[in-house]
């Protein structure tokens, strides 16, 4: 019996989504048709779709980019499935031991707008299935010399990250293909220049053209790892100058334990790790896989052109672009040993597999809330500053800011402390927000702690809560 | 009915191998050794599972796609390799895992899901 979806059932089961549920899924058709001229399909779920709510979030999940990390389509094509089946029956699902309440289910369908584009590289998924099983890149074939392991260029490098890897990276990194490589005999070729191929001009069509886009995840495998931003090199949160915009640095990136980090405000990084612990946890949940949370840099080289680091980047090149926390999950399975990828005839392994790691991909859907985390300055004769969090159980919008609610306040720090230290998270955020809006932010951030500071003084609302 | 024999991987070890084929190989590499110090031979290791050092000796295994041509040019230069797996055929093996045709009859009919409804 077969049990991987080749890319024409990974179509067709998009189209069966369509048909069999019009009011909660849409199936987009993408600008770029392959270099085997195939068409690619995303598709939209969400109940009572508003494309004008900027409230409400949306998530991106991709897959199918190496095309022999088989299971990626079947995963995505799964978990969307199953949301569907489950919403129209009003009930919850189950994984393993884990438990997804119908609740939950309402809330991903009501309350976020999920795409999935479960094949970016049908035209390689396609090879890797039927001639190549070890084929890794697109079909591209413009660098062809003959030789044919020139054909194609790795998409997971070819997105406009530090995508000129000799300039931008130690060379002492530049040594390890796995970084990237303009060799078109090699896996990791990046191709000629950023977003030369269709496949990744797709995925940057969908984070241009997707309204309120929070979280982005590239379904990859096979080390077991949920990664979080960034893949270039290590983070910092102290040296707002030692960024990936910065010229400065240019041949000083991609080194462990040197002198350069890649900047990341605290408060990205606290809501980064905080959404990966939260997919590592519920995949751990189901029966019990260790992944880990980890910065995509751990996973032992960095990485240029990579889809995870240009979704992060965007609302720093571009200010007026939202922020998108992105993640790359790399799933992997039981028996995998000394395999590489999907090498067992075993069904269960594919099977248990799906088990782990869509309890993975809705616990990213529940967490995108928290990623809308935004602060937004208002007429300072009203309050100062508001910051808007939306709750994702129950689409409840709330406004806060030092005589409001605090969102999930940690129970083990006083109602003070955990004012405090949203306020200062608040402000991280907004620190190199340019132009009278930012000061107007920053300015709100400062009186709204000297009135909680003085509050606490007097014995003030903190004082309960200690 | 007597159970099948286990199909097994070709080839094994220091074998002989094919240099026009591909082969799933683990390159010995020291511990702090650069995989970049490999890359004068064609050797495809990207993203794909890596072995723990082993910590008595040192010694760690760097799991790649190497042609025959590739394995006997590490060979010469004194480098360990053993061979995992004819890639090709076991390749071969796995696209049998792989649907044929449209199970899906074009959307007319959608696949079954995997979680429980609870």
């Amino acid at each position: 019996m077969a049990l991987l979806m080749n890319t024409t059932e990974i179509e067709s089961a998009l189209v069966n989504f369509e048909r069999t549920y019009p009011e909660l899924c849409e199936r987009l058709l993408l600008p770029e048709r392959t270099c085997e001229n195939r068409s690619c399909h995303a598709l939209r779920i969400g109940k009572n779709y508003d494309p004008d709510d900027t409230r409400r979030p949306a998530v991106l999940i991709i897959g199918g980019v190496h095309a022999r990390e088989w299971g990626g389509p079947d995963i995505i094509v799964n978990f969307v499935g199953d949301v569907l089946r489950a919403y129209s029956h009003g009930k919850g699902l189950q994984y393993g031991d884990k438990i997804i309440s119908a609740n939950e289910i309402k809330a991903i369908l009501e309350t976020i707008t999920v795409f999935a584009f479960p094949c970016v590289n049908p035209d390689g998924v396609e090879f890797s299935h039927t001639a190549t099983f070890m084929w890794r890149k697109n079909r591209n074939p413009a660098r062809f010399n003959g030789d044919p392991d020139s054909i194609g260029v790795d998409i997971n490098r070819n997105y406009d990250f530090l995508w000129d890897y000799k300039t931008c990276f130690h060379p002492q990194a530049w040594q390890d293909s796995s970084l990237a490589s303009d060799d078109p005999l090699k896996e990791t070729f990046h191709g000629d220049r950023p977003f030369s191929e269709p496949e990744t001009r797709n995925v940057k069509w969908l984070m241009d053209n997707i309204p309120n886009l929070t979280v982005f995840l590239d379904l990859h495998s096979v080390a077991g790892d949920v990664l979080f931003s960034w893949g270039n090199d290590q983070n910092q949160s102290f040296d707002p100058s030692q960024t990936f915009t910065n010229r400065a640095y240019d041949g000083k990136r991609g080194l462990r334990d040197d002198s350069y980090g890649e900047y990341i405000s605290t408060a990205d990084l606290h809501t980064a790790s905080s959404i990966a612990t939260a997919i590592r946890n519920a995949i751990g949940a189901a029966r019990g896989r260790p992944y880990t949370a980890v910065q995509a840099f751990g996973l032992g080289y960095p990485t240029s052109g990579a889809s995870d680091d240009y979704a992060f980047s965007r609302h720093i090149v571009h200010p007026s672009l939202p922020r998108i926390l992105a993640f790359t999950l790399e799933f992997n399975f039981k028996s995998d040993g000394k395999k590489p990828f999907l090498v067992t005839k075993d069904p269960a392994v594919l099977h248990n597999t799906m088990i782990d790691v869509i309890p993975g991909l809705l616990a990213l859907c529940l967490e995108a809330p928290a990623a809308l985390l935004r602060v937004a300055p208002v007429d300072r004769a009203v309050s100062g500053l508001q910051v808007v969090h939306q709750k994702g159980e129950a689409g409840e919008i709330w406004l806060g800011g030092a005589d409001a609610k605090i969102q999930a306040p940690d129970p083990y720090r006083s109602l003070f402390a955990n004012q405090v230290w949203h306020l200062m998270n608040a402000y991280e955020a907004i620190a190199s927000m340019p132009g009278t809006a930012g000061e107007i932010a920053r300015e709100g951030i400062l009186s709204a702690m000297q009135r909680l500071a003085a509050e606490e003084r007097k014995g003030g609302p903190g004082s309960n809560n200690k | 009915m007597p159970a099948k024999p286990r199909r097994s991987t070709p080839v094994r070890g220091r074998a002989k191998v094919d240099q026009h084929k591909i082969y799933r190989v683990f390159v010995h590499i020291g511990s702090h050794e650069r995989v970049g110090t490999l890359d004068h031979v064609k050797l495809d290791y990207a993203c794909m599972s890596q072995p723990p050092t082993d910590e008595r000796s040192g010694i760690r295994r760097l799991h790649a796609y190497a042609s025959g041509h590739a394995i006997e040019t590490l060979r010469k230069a004194g480098r360990k390799v053993e061979v995992l797996a004819d890639a090709m055929a076991e390749g071969k093996r796995l696209q049998k895992l792989v649907g044929k045709g449209d199970r899906f009859e074009g959307g007319r009919r959608g696949p079954g899901g995997i979680g429980k409804l609870v």
